[in-house]
């Protein structure tokens, strides 16, 4: 049988070559999908704890994300063929006016790591294009990313407009300039200073919404790309 | 007593001596500076402003050519988007699609449009401390051609690429740096963001392998010339001051209250660095009161001045989001005292 551990420490390393050799050795072997997936998220996790702690940077965490987007192509028809869903799909965007894209790009990756569906919608998304792609992909979970104050002040109306739109949805905002407090002023859920806290922050914000009735139409670890 | 001359007041400051007053520079991105010309009425914001800190690029006018509506290519073939922000933009294509430097030059670092104006720039700013300025200096020049993404993971998995690619932009630099050395200027100001708000982008060790040498070859050409180092770099950089103190660094900008403590930075290598900026424009500058305004520089004054190493300035070109009253106040401030 494939050894899900050596699949764990691959992606741990960004060892995409060995990541893919494992996968799907384990879907040679008959393994059930959920497990290998487990195998690379519980990675993703470990990861994401090293950034943290500033024992890995950003190249690290690219490549084992890098690694696991490959791993998770080869297995997306085993998981589809299972029945796996993923329990929660993201909208991710840079705001209007704002065109950087890396911060929000880091998060989509460590949420994808996660196992929740992310719909990356790109940067500059109007306030109405968060709000409607979050009805049409029943996100329970959207990301407003912004790097500059002078885009900073739009998220305002980003977070009132899928308040208005998907009021089950938490709302997460983060980038530079952006504080806990101008969170809340915004009336956002919640806020991450970087993108493993992002994923820790929605965690326990998803923790309190119901798994949606209607599953995702995006497979696990949905590799989609920008959509506007 | 006659009072000191802004590039005294500067020389004095990198000494780590008290100059009779704190020197300042308010830099300003395109839409204030619109809104600065309106309000004093006139295009000499440099001397309404009183700074002491005269900037200089070596660009040829061609440096960037309009290639479609809001989309500008630079003379490395990069193309910005502008149509967030009319002063830097987003990276719209990409120069380098492999690892490879095959088939593309650099531009030449030594045509004579770059520093045909110079001699101008000098004459008339005789009494500032003139800086010539050349902008994304290592990291920066190689992402915006390779990619973000793509050049950090480069950096993990083939460092040999990234330092071919870094010695060519260096070599490009020293071309630049030998020329402008030559002139009768005071420092050259380098600008490479190696930190976000958190922390560094990428490991010190790879700082450590692939920056620090080429910035000890361009930095130690600057200062053989007699010349100041200026660096521009933003984020959480701190762990690499006592390094950028063994280089040489005389000057670090842009001195960012949100991601350092000033104050003790300032206690802890105020010796060695001279700090250059400090008045936050993630918080007081853009969301503040005149007061507020004020009171920070007062602050500042204060508590990062005595004993010289500190040029007070915004902690980057103010955008548009600064108000009109907050630039006067901040300009009150450095003038009371």
């Amino acid at each position: 049988m494939a050894d899900l551990s050596a699949l764990t420490a691959a992606v741990e390393a960004g060892d995409q070559r060995t990541a893919l050799a494992v996968t799907q050795g384990a879907i040679d072997d008959g393994m059930a999908a959920q497990a290998i997936l487990d195998a690379m998220s519980s990675a993703m996790e470990v990861i994401g704890g090293r950034f943290q702690r500033n024992e890995i940077y950003v190249p690290e965490m690219l490549i084992s994300a890098r690694a696991m987007k490959l791993a998770t192509a080869v297995l997306e028809p085993h998981l589809v063929k299972a029945g796996v869903r993923p329990e929660h799909t993201a909208v991710i965007g840079t705001v209007a006016g704002d065109l950087h894209d890396i911060g929000k790009n880091l998060v989509g990756m460590m949420w994808k790591g996660a196992t929740i569906a992310v719909i990356d919608l790109g940067t500059n998304v109007p306030a109405d294009r968060f709000a409607s792609a979050a009805v049409e992909h029943g996100a329970s979970l959207v990301g407003i990313s912004a790097l500059l104050t002078t885009t900073m002040v739009g998220m305002r109306d980003a977070v009132a407009a899928v308040r208005a739109a998907a009021p089950r949805a938490m709302v997460m905002v983060g980038g530079a300039p952006v504080t806990s407090e101008f969170a809340e002023s915004i009336g956002a859920d919640g806020y991450a200073p970087d993108a493993a806290a992002a994923v820790d922050v929605a965690r326990r914000l998803l923790a309190s919404v119901p798994r949606p009735v209607a599953p995702g139409r995006h497979g696990v670890g949905s590799i989609s790309g920008p959509e506007t | 007593m006659i009072a000191m001359t802004p590039r005294e007041r500067v020389l004095i400051t990198i000494r780590h001596e008290q100059p009779d007053r704190v020197p300042h520079h308010f830099s300003y991105t395109a839409p204030v500076r619109r809104k600065l010309e309106a309000y004093f009425d006139t295009l000499d914001l440099d001397r309404v402003l009183d700074n002491h800190i005269a900037k200089y690029k070596p660009r040829c006018d061609d440096f960037l050519v309009e290639v479609g509506l809001g989309l500008w290519r630079d003379e490395f073939g990069v193309v910005w988007n502008r149509q967030g922000d009319a002063d830097v933009g987003a990276v719209a294509n990409c120069v380098l699609e492999n690892r490879s430097l095959d088939g593309y030059s650099l531009p030449d670092p030594h045509l004579p449009c770059r520093y045909d104006k110079l001699p101008a720039f000098i004459d008339a700013n005789r009494e500032r401390f003139r800086v010539v300025n050349l902008g994304k200096s290592l990291f920066e020049r190689a992402w915006s051609m390779r990619g973000m993404e793509d050049l950090l993971i480069d950096m993990v998995e083939a460092p040999e690429w990234v330092e071919e690619l870094l010695d060519a932009i260096t070599e490009f630099n020293l071309g630049n740096i030998a020329e402008v050395t030559r002139f009768d200027i005071d420092a050259v100001m380098f600008g490479d963001d190696w930190a976000a708000q958190r922390g560094l982008i990428f490991s010190p060790h790879l700082w450590r392998r692939l920056i620090k040498p080429r910035l000890a070859r361009m930095y130690s050409v600057v200062r053989h010339a007699g010349k100041a180092v200026f660096i521009h770099s933003c984020g959480r950089v701190q762990e690499l001051f006592p390094e950028l103190i063994e280089l040489g660094v005389d000057v670090f900008n842009p001195f960012q209250p949100e991601v350092m403590d000033l104050v003790e930075v300032k206690r802890q290598f105020g010796h060695q660095l001279t700090f250059y900026g400090g008045v936050s424009l993630q918080r007081v500058l853009p969301f503040g009161t005149p007061r507020e305004v004020r009171e920070e520089a007062r602050r500042l004054i204060d508590e990062i001045g005595p004993g010289g190493g500190y040029i007070l300035a915004p902690s980057h070109d103010m955008p548009a989001d600064v108000p009109i009253e907050n630039i006067v106040a901040l300009l009150e401030a450095v003038r009371s005292q």
